[in-house]
C-alpha cells in the first residue's frame, strides 16, 4: 500500500499520530500526547495505535529512530512524506470547515 | 491466597469470558495465570485490574506477536498469559477504561479472525462427521440396522460416537460464533457512516 492516495481522508488516529510525531516519541508518549491535544476527546487504545504505527511505517510516513538495542522503548518520528500527507489533510479539513461555516454560518 | 478454577469457554465466547474475569476481579480475585482450561486467581484489592482478551494472528511466541506484546507492556498493560493464540491482558483500573481497540476497523479485524477460525474448525468437524457417519451407516446397512449397532461392543460404535460428538461440538461453536458474526455485521453498517 505504499502509494499515497492523495484525496483519501486520514483517520483521526492517524492524523493525531502524525501531528504528535513532529517530535520523537514512543508509543505511550503518543497516547498521552493525543489525549492531551484533543482535550481528552481522543483516547487511542494500544492495539489500535500499534496497527496504525505499523501501517504508517510501511507507508514511509513515519520512521523508527535507531534505538540502543531491545531494552529501550522504540521511538518514532515523522518523515518528509508524512509531513506532506499531514499538510494535505489540514488543507482538506480546512475545506470541510470553510464549507460548513459558509453554509451553516455561525449556527 | 491462590485458587485454581477449571472452566471451558467456546470459541465466540471471549466477551463472556472477559466479563467473568472482570466480575472475579470486582470481587477481589485477580487472574494471574492461564493454562488450557485452568485459571489461576490471587487475592487482591477488589476492582484493581481490568481484563481483556485478544486473539492474535499467530501464536504468542511468533516474532510479530512478541513485538506486539512488548509494545502493549510499554503502554502499561500487563500480559497475564496465553492459551494457543489467545492472550490475556490486564491494566490497573485506576488508569481509566481499558480497551484494546479504539477504532472500528481493528474491532472488525478481530471479529473476522474469530469467524474465520470458526469456519475452518466447523468445516473440519463436519468433514469428520461425514466420514465417520458414512462409514457407520455403511456398516449399519450391512448389519441390517439391528439394535446391537448402538451397543458399545459393536466394532463401529466409536465411529457413531465420534460422528455425534463432532456434530454436537461443531453446532455449539457455530451457535456461539453466531453472536460474533452479528457484532461484525453491526460494525460494518456503522463503518459506512463513520470510522
Amino acid at each position: 500500500m505504499p502509494a499515497d492516495k492523495s484525496n483519501a481522508a486520514l483517520t483521526e488516529a492517524v492524523y493525531y499520530i502524525l501531528l504528535s510525531l513532529h517530535q520523537p516519541m514512543h508509543g505511550y508518549g503518543i497516547m498521552q500526547n493525543v489525549e492531551q491535544l484533543s482535550g481528552g476527546r481522543v483516547v487511542l487504545a494500544a492495539g489500535t495505535l500499534y496497527g496504525a504505527i505499523n501501517n504508517l511505517v510501511e507507508r514511509g510516513w513515519i520512521a523508527a529512530l535507531p534505538g540502543e538495542g531491545n531494552s529501550r522503548k522504540k521511538e518514532y518520528e515523522i518523515t518528509d512524506r508524512g509531513r506532506k500527507a499531514a499538510r494535505a489533510e489540514v488543507e482538506r479539513l480546512k475545506e470541510l470547515v470553510d464549507n460548513g461555516s459558509r453554509i451553516m454560518g455561525g449556527r | 491466597m491462590r485458587y485454581n478454577c477449571y472452566k471451558w469457554f467456546s470459541l465466540g465466547e471471549h466477551e463472556k469470558e472477559e466479563a467473568w474475569l472482570n466480575a472475579m476481579a470486582a470481587k477481589g480475585m485477580m487472574l494471574t495465570g492461564v493454562a488450557g482450561f485452568k485459571f489461576t486467581f490471587e487475592d487482591d484489592n477488589p476492582g484493581k485490574y481490568t481484563y481483556r482478551l485478544e486473539l492474535l494472528d499467530y501464536p504468542p511466541t511468533h516474532p510479530e506477536c512478541t513485538a506486539y506484546i512488548k509494545f502493549m507492556e510499554e503502554t502499561g498493560i500487563e500480559h497475564v498469559g496465553s492459551v494457543r493464540r489467545w492472550v490475556y491482558f490486564r491494566r490497573p483500573a485506576r488508569e481509566g477504561a481499558f480497551e484494546l481497540y479504539s477504532d472500528l476497523d481493528s474491532k472488525m479485524r478481530h471479529y473476522k479472525r474469530i469467524t474465520s477460525i470458526s469456519n475452518t474448525v466447523t468445516l473440519l468437524m463436519l468433514i469428520g462427521f461425514l466420514v465417520s457417519g458414512i462409514s457407520w451407516s455403511l456398516h449399519a446397512a450391512d448389519a441390517g440396522w439391528s439394535r446391537e449397532l448402538f451397543s458399545i461392543n459393536d466394532p463401529y460404535f466409536w465411529a457413531l460416537f465420534y460422528a455425534v460428538m463432532l456434530l454436537v461440538i461443531a453446532s455449539i461453536i457455530y451457535f456461539n460464533v453466531f453472536a460474533v458474526r452479528r457484532s461484525l455485521r453491526r460494525l460494518k453498517k456503522e463503518r459506512k457512516l463513520s470510522e
